[in-house]
């Protein structure tokens, strides 16, 4: 806890401004067929002015069918620009803020939601990152930013009955079985 | 190996079954060769198969075993080492001594095989024959003559010698494999000889079974009967006995064998025929079919005769003609001896002059009548034996004789005064005279070209030795009548018949030599010479006079007329003569006329019906009521009452000669004096045909005097076109008389003559020699017509290289003939292949492409070909094979089409059909699609000579305007042909280059701005422009002004350098430019390098519509003509021309100058035009393509692009070269072909231009086509403007973010800070690169 704390501390203290973006999914278990929604956030925006990385997930498993709910203020139209595409990695985003004011907040927005389609069955991640990583600031500056963990999911076949209610059977078959042990 | 040769080859053979079996089975194919290969033209020989295979069988028999022997060698002391000979014995008969051979093997290098093949002959047992190296030195070494000689037989002493007989050896003398120096067996200078009743040796030489000289035994020896040791002649074996005399044998008819015993050296003879049994009719029962048919020509009377005695005809050996001859020439009072032909007098059989007898002048030896150097010289030839022919003779009386041929002589043969002789000919005594004629008749006959012996053939001329001809056949038709046939001659003709097998027709027919042998050439008087002889008259049916020689029925109307002719060869007074019509059958002459006046020897008198056309009209000399015949009417000429001539029969009043012109035959040069006979016109007249009148006014005929004229009758031999021709450009008989007969192709009044080709029948089998030729008659008239046979005599010339005959006068008609003309083909196979044919009527197998009409105007000459020609190094780069492949190829594919009109600048031009105007041109890449014509060569070309109007095609037409695709800007390039304005206010003329007058400018100005209004470019560069720089009344000026004008508004304007002149030279470049369309950007540049010869231009233009930019240079380098060059600019003999380096060298400046010059290298859209005086492939231009630069004409038109005409061959001088960055805007690139096709008559000079030339259009108003170019030019890329429309907005921004996102390839032109790498933060920078406020789309 001590350790914690003080890399905390450290963290705070070397950079006090850099980006926090996280990914969480909306459930963490799916059969295949399901909507899976997957919302990234930001936090510590206001100056960032331009940034593009990627969500990282295996587009095999999941097919995308939106975007939707950015809070990054009217971020679709002039003179924010955010943008979103597959790519091999699984999906880049891209945003530039052509006034060069900043994103404006601090507080943990929304960048955007994404809702994909689960195909297949499996232990899947979403991840954040990937190589062409940028955020540029007010300044011009390259900004360091840092990404949440993973968010794992499991996707099971929507055939299959799920391993916890096996197991709830059979304990009630051997409670069942107890009870008439005492009985007699 | 033809047939004939195998049919020889079979005929020695010994296969007679496979012989018999193969000759019946290939009959007709045999009788079809023979005849092929019998020479004279018109006689068919047949030769009937099973009598070949009959004679054949007399001689191919196999010679027995043992029959022949080896029995001595010489190598003789005369100069020369000769004699050189061997001695052969006979031991048993051979019926056929080809069978044997002998062979020398020299030095002991082996066998040399079977050298020399004996004759075809008998012999007999006990007989000696010698076989020497020569027969001079044996002769005079011997006493007596060899019987054979060989060059093989020249032996040294030191060499061995095998005798073959049916290919094997079965005598030998020495060793084959070993030199015989210092051998036991050498011979040098001795002799060797078998001892007797030994061998054959077969191929195993008994040295035993010789005995020898020695070695130099004979030297300093002159005759072996001088000799110490003499060369022991024939002491080998028993010769057949020679016997003293002795009571000769019968004289034929009841022994089958005649004793040889009766003289000399005789062998025994045998008879083959029973003269007792002779049937005339069935031995000539062929002969007598035919004549009574009707079918009695010359021809074939003499072809069945040839047949008739050359079957059985059994060839008998020379040795047997001795024991024939004591038979057949026995003295009738006397049979011991026998009667000698010249002398009369009788001598005794056994003095024949054989062998050691033969030095006795005084007796007997065999005369050859017809001599034997005239066609058979020696025992191989059937007709060295034939005995109607051999006499006994005096042996000096023969040696007169000599070979002469037979004529009156002058002087009487001392020896024999009987007889006369004189230097040339040789007369026998009147009592043989016939029977001398009769023998020559038979040799002619009997032997026509199917024996060994050549076709003998009697002439009414004197021969010389070497020919198969003797001389003089009517001299010997006057004997034949003068000393018919007595009994001696007829027992003689038995007697051969019982001995040869065959007889002489002309005993047993003498009539038949009428048939065979025509004395209508002979003179009609008693014989020339000193000795007439008793040459009976020959009737003649009338002197050669005044004749009717042509005749005119018309049909339809009354063109009529009728023509006499003076053959007399003297003129006649025509006093007395008089013109009868019997009209009708009647038999009294309704209508007469007078005539008078006098005709010269060989004119003509025409008399014409008053109502004939005017053509007919223009030729008579009277008009006459005797001309009111229609077919059935009858005409007599009469002098002083009596009949001279007549046509047609009296009383008869039939049609016979109804719309028809019959012309008489030129040989006929006397009347018919028999009016009341049957009268058929087809005799003594040609058809010409219906309404024929253009033969009247001239008769070819002969006038009297001459005998028969050298230029002979219709159908008597002539020589061979292909003769004349040779197969070589000049003739090998140039400048000698000839007499030809062929068939008229092609009469050409402008060429003064006319081609004569040879029918097909008599064309030799060597394609190198031509089988026409051209005859110059000097006159355009009376030329003959095509289809007719003429014959005419004239001398050859060359005249400059065309090989013709100078006709001495017109030519007979011989009838009509068609020709079909000879298919060739360009290229030709080599650059004298045309000459095989020259004279020929041709045609071609493919269409003909126009290839040059550059002197189309100055000669009426079109240049054709297989095909456009292409210039060499337009297509290849210089001095490759294939470069120099294609030039050789262009020389081979060129012929040129004449119009026959001598005349320079001719008016009309008379190619294309319709004659060459303005409207009506002929155009390189035009076609020629029918083309009949005789090839010709004149003025250093060969040429065709059209017998039909050749047919004319424009398959390569004239186009209104350019057909170019089009872009956003196009420019064109026009090299203008000296454009000069004179001082631009209507003086100044002539210029220095350009138009020589006010006028010529004026065609020149009118057709110019047509072309270049038609062109329509945006940018038109210009060469040639007269270099007066840039004022109002420069030329440059004043063209723009009229383009403009005539456009109506002005479009155009032209660049301005600023100076007085560019360069120095007389003619400048130009441009002239769209202002509308684009502007100019920054001064002209001018490079004024000595390099160049006329300074470049160049100019940046900027489109209106797209600000996009384009340098345009244009240029004119130094031409192709070697004025001044010297060094490195002559001629490197490559296909470059002169001033090449020159070019390479102003290629390269210009390269440099465009890359280095600022205001030029800023813009990477250039474009290089003009004439720059390369073609494609060469130096210069390619100078260009290695180094940034795109051949546009290249990579849009290919390898047929032209922009010019040179010698017949295509190319462009002319040139679009782009930057490669300018290359990919390039929409298209072409050649506009109004000027290099068309002809240069049609350009705006005036001199020798005829009116219909000029017309103000488009077409050759200058001999460069002009080159365009449309380019598509695209602005330069904005930065930032990611969607490529031009701006940059916010779908330029959409664009990069949304490509980034996806992680696509981005060019780093998007890397806008220069970090190196594309991401949002130069997405960032595309803010201050918007187009509109607020980055704004549009």
């Amino acid at each position: 806890m001590k350790k914690l704390i003080a890399l905390m501390g450290l963290l705070m203290s070397l950079n006090v401004q850099a980006a926090i973006i996280n990914v969480t999914t909306d459930q963490t278990n799916y059969q295949v067929g399901d909507e899976v929604t997957v919302t990234v956030t930001g936090e510590n925006l206001a100056d960032i002015t331009s940034f593009q990385f990627d969500l990282l997930f295996d587009n095999s498993a999941f097919a995308y069918v939106s975007t939707f709910g950015s809070e990054l203020g009217d971020a679709f139209s002039w003179p924010w620009m955010l943008t979103d595409e597959a790519n091999a990695l699984g999906r880049g985003l891209a945003f530039v803020d052509w006034d060069f004011t900043g994103i404006g907040s601090n507080a943990v927005q929304t960048i955007a939601k994404f809702s994909f389609t689960a195909v297949k069955s499996g232990v899947f991640g979403f991840g954040l990152g990937g190589p062409d990583t940028v955020f540029g600031d007010i300044n011009n500056q390259d900004v360091q930013a840092s990404f949440g963990s993973l968010s794992s999911v499991n996707v099971a076949d929507a055939s299959v009955v799920s391993e916890p209610s096996v197991l709830a059977l059979m304990l009630l078959a051997l409670m069942g079985l107890a009870g008439v042990r005492r009985r007699a | 190996m033809n047939f004939y040769d195998v049919f020889l080859f079979l005929y020695q053979s010994t296969e007679l079954d496979k012989f018999i079996a193969l000759t019946l089975a290939w009959e007709s194919k045999l009788t079809n060769t023979i005849q092929h290969f019998v020479k004279g033209r018109t006689m068919k020989t047949k030769l009937t198969l099973l009598s070949v295979a009959v004679l054949a069988s007399m001689q191919a028999v196999a010679a027995p075993a043992d029959s022949i022997v080896l029995t001595g060698v010489i190598d003789g002391p005369l100069t020369g080492g000769i004699p050189k000979a061997v001695e052969l014995y006979v031991a048993q008969d051979i019926e056929d001594l080809s069978q044997c051979g002998v062979g020398f093997a020299n030095n002991g290098d082996g066998t040399d095989g079977q050298e020399f093949t004996f004759p075809a002959q008998a012999v007999s047992a006990g007989t000696f024959l010698y076989l020497a190296s020569e027969s001079a030195g044996f002769t005079s070494f011997f006493g007596f003559a060899p019987d054979f000689t060989s060059g093989y037989a020249a032996i040294n002493g030191d060499d061995a010698i095998e005798l073959f007989c049916d290919g094997a050896v079965v005598d030998t003398f020495g060793e084959v494999n070993v030199d015989g120096t210092g051998q036991a067996w050498d011979y040098l200078d001795g002799w060797a000889y078998r001892v007797a009743n030994t061998g054959p040796d077969g191929d195993a030489f008994a040295l035993a079974s010789w005995t020898f000289s020695g070695t130099n035994a004979l030297d300093g020896i002159s005759s072996n009967a001088s000799a110490g040791n003499p060369f022991p002649l024939k002491s080998f074996g028993p010769e057949t006995d020679p016997g003293d005399g002795g009571d000769g044998g019968d004289t034929g008819g009841e022994d089958d064998v005649i004793d040889g015993s009766v003289c000399f050296n005789c062998p025994d003879l045998s008879k083959v025929a029973d003269a007792t049994l002779f049937n005339d009719s069935e031995y000539y029962g062929q002969v007598l079919t035919a004549i009574s048919n009707g079918s009695d020509s010359a021809g074939e009377v003499k072809a069945l005769l040839n047949d008739t005695i050359s079957v059985d005809h059994r060839v008998l050996s020379y040795a047997q003609v001795w024991t024939a001859l004591t038979v057949t020439d026995e003295d009738p009072q006397n049979s011991n001896n026998v009667t000698l032909l010249y002398k009369g007098t009788s001598l005794a059989k056994s003095s024949n002059g054989s062998g050691s007898q033969s030095s006795n002048p005084d007796n007997w030896n065999r005369e050859h009548v017809w001599p034997k150097s005239h066609g058979f010289n020696s025992q191989s030839f059937e007709a060295y034996t034939d005995i109607h022919h051999l006499r006994p003779t005096d042996i000096s009386v023969n040696a007169s004789r000599g070979n002469l041929d037979f004529d009156a002589s002058d002087a009487p043969l001392s020896e024999a005064p009987q007889n006369r002789v004189d230097s040339d000919s040789f007369e026998p005594r009147d009592a043989v005279k016939g029977d001398v004629a009769r023998m020559m008749f038979y040799m002619d006959t009997r032997y026509e070209g199917a024996d060994v012996t050549p076709d003998l053939q009697l002439v009414d001329r004197l021969t010389g030795p070497g020919e198969p001809a003797l001389g003089k056949l009517c001299r010997l038709i006057e004997w034949h009548n003068a000393d018919p046939v007595d009994s001696i001659e007829q027992d003689r003709n038995s007697a051969i018949y019982e001995f040869q097998g065959n007889r002489n027709p002309f005993i047993d027919h003498p009539e038949w030599v009428e048939l065979v042998y025509s004395a209508e050439n002979c003179d009609s008087d008693n014989g020339g010479g000193d000795n007439g002889g008793g040459d009976p008259d020959e009737p003649t049916p009338g002197e050669a006079g005044l004749i009717f020689s042509e005749y005119v029925e018309g049909a339809g109307g009354n063109n009529k007329a009728i023509e006499l002719f003076n053959a007399s060869g003297e003129s006649l007074d025509l006093a007395g003569y008089q013109v009868l019509l019997y009209a009708n059958g009647s038999t009294n002459a309704g209508n007469r006329l007078d005539l008078q006046g006098a005709l010269a020897p060989g004119a003509v008198y025409v008399i014409a019906n008053s109502g004939s056309n005017a053509e007919i009209l223009a030729v008579a000399d009277t008009t006459a009521t005797v001309t009111y015949f229609n077919g059935n009417d009858v005409l007599e000429l009469r002098k002083n009452g009596q009949l001279v001539d007549s046509f047609g029969q009296v009383g008869n009043s039939q049609t016979f000669a109804a719309d028809v012109t019959l012309v008489r035959k030129a040989e006929i040069v006397s009347g018919d004096t028999d009016s009341s006979d049957a009268f058929d016109y087809n005799q003594e007249w040609l058809n010409l045909g219906t309404n024929v009148f253009s033969d009247l006014g001239s008769h070819n005929g002969d006038t009297g005097g001459e005998p028969g004229g050298d230029i002979g009758l219709c159908g008597d031999e002539a020589t061979l076109i292909s003769a004349i021709q040779g197969n070589g450009a000049a003739s090998p008989m140039q400048d000698q008389s000839k007499v030809i007969e062929g068939i008229v192709t092609n009469a050409v009044p402008n060429l003064r003559g006319y081609f004569v080709q040879e029918e097909s029948s008599q064309w030799d089998n060597d394609n190198t020699t031509s089988e026409g030729i051209f005859v110059y008659q000097g006159s355009d008239a009376n030329l003959p017509a095509v289809g007719s046979v003429v014959r005419v005599k004239g001398s050859v010339t060359e005249f400059f290289s065309r090989t013709q005959l100078t006709a001495d006068a017109e030519p007979l008609n011989c009838g009509t003939a068609t020709v079909e003309p000879l298919t060739i083909s360009l290229p030709f196979e080599d650059t004298a292949q045309p000459e095989s044919f020259e004279g020929m009527l041709v045609n071609f197998s493919h269409v003909l492409t126009v290839n040059d009409n550059y002197n189309l105007g100055r000669y009426g000459d079109v240049g054709l070909g297989n095909g456009r020609n292409y210039i060499p190094t337009n297509v290849h780069v210089p001095g490759t094979a294939e470069a120099i492949a294609l030039a050789e190829r262009n020389k081979r594919n060129r012929i040129t089409l004449d119009d026959t009109i001598s005349a320079q600048n001719p008016n009309p031009v008379i190619y294309p059909t319709g004659g060459l105007s303005a409207q009506n041109t002929l155009r390189t890449g035009d076609s020629v699609t029918a083309l009949v014509g005789n090839m010709d060569y004149s003025f250093n070309a060969y040429r065709i000579i059209p017998a039909q109007d050749p047919t004319f095609v424009h398959s390569n037409a004239r186009t209104e305007r350019p057909e170019l695709a089009q872009g956003n800007v196009t420019v064109a390039s026009l090299n203008v042909l000296n454009f000069f304005n004179g001082d631009g206010q209507g003086n100044g003329f002539p210029t220095a280059r350009g138009a020589d007058d006010l006028n010529e400018y004026q065609r020149q100005l009118d057709k110019l701005v047509l072309a270049l209004a038609a062109m329509d470019a945006d940018v038109i560069g210009l060469m040639e422009i007269e270099n007066d720089g840039y004022g109002q009344s420069s030329a440059i000026a004043q063209l723009t002004a009229a383009l403009n004008n005539y456009l109506g508004e002005a479009h155009y304007a032209y660049v301005n350098p600023g100076v007085s002149q560019i360069g120095s030279d007389e003619i400048a470049v130009g441009l002239l430019y769209k202002p509308a369309v684009v502007s100019l950007q920054g001064a002209s540049r001018l490079n004024n390098s000595s390099v160049f010869s006329r300074p470049p231009l160049a100019q940046r233009f900027a489109l209106a519509e797209n600000g996009a930019e384009l340098t345009v240079v244009v240029n004119h380098f130094k031409s192709k003509g070697c004025g001044g060059a010297s060094g490195a600019d002559s001629d490197q003999g490559d296909g470059q021309g002169c001033y090449n380096a020159r070019r390479m060298a102003q290629s390269e400046a210009l390269i440099d100058w465009l890359a280095q010059d600022e205001e030029l290298s800023a813009n990477p859209n250039q474009l290089v035009i003009g004439d720059l005086n390369a073609y494609a492939k060469e130096d210069p231009i390619r100078a260009f393509t290695g180094n940034g630069f795109t051949n546009l004409m290249e990579t849009h038109v290919g390898a047929q692009a032209y922009t010019y005409a040179f010698g017949g061959e295509m190319g462009y001088l002319d040139h679009a070269i782009g930057s490669d960055a300018l290359a990919e805007q390039v929409v298209d690139a072409m050649a506009w072909h109004i000027n290099a096709d068309e002809p240069r008559a049609l350009d705006y000079d005036t001199q020798y231009n005829h009116p219909q030339f000029y017309a103000a259009n488009t077409y050759r108003v200058s001999d460069h086509d002009p080159v365009l170019v449309s380019l598509n030019l695209l602005p330069p890329p904005v930065p930032g403007d990611f969607d490529g429309d031009g701006d940059v907005d916010r779908l330029d921004m959409t664009g990069l973010l949304r490509a980034l996102a996806a992680k696509q390839d981005i060019d780093m032109s998007f890397d806008l800070n220069q970090d190196g790498i594309v991401n949002v933060r130069d997405a960032q920078m595309l803010r201050q690169l918007c187009t509109r406020t607020g980055c704004a789309t549009e």
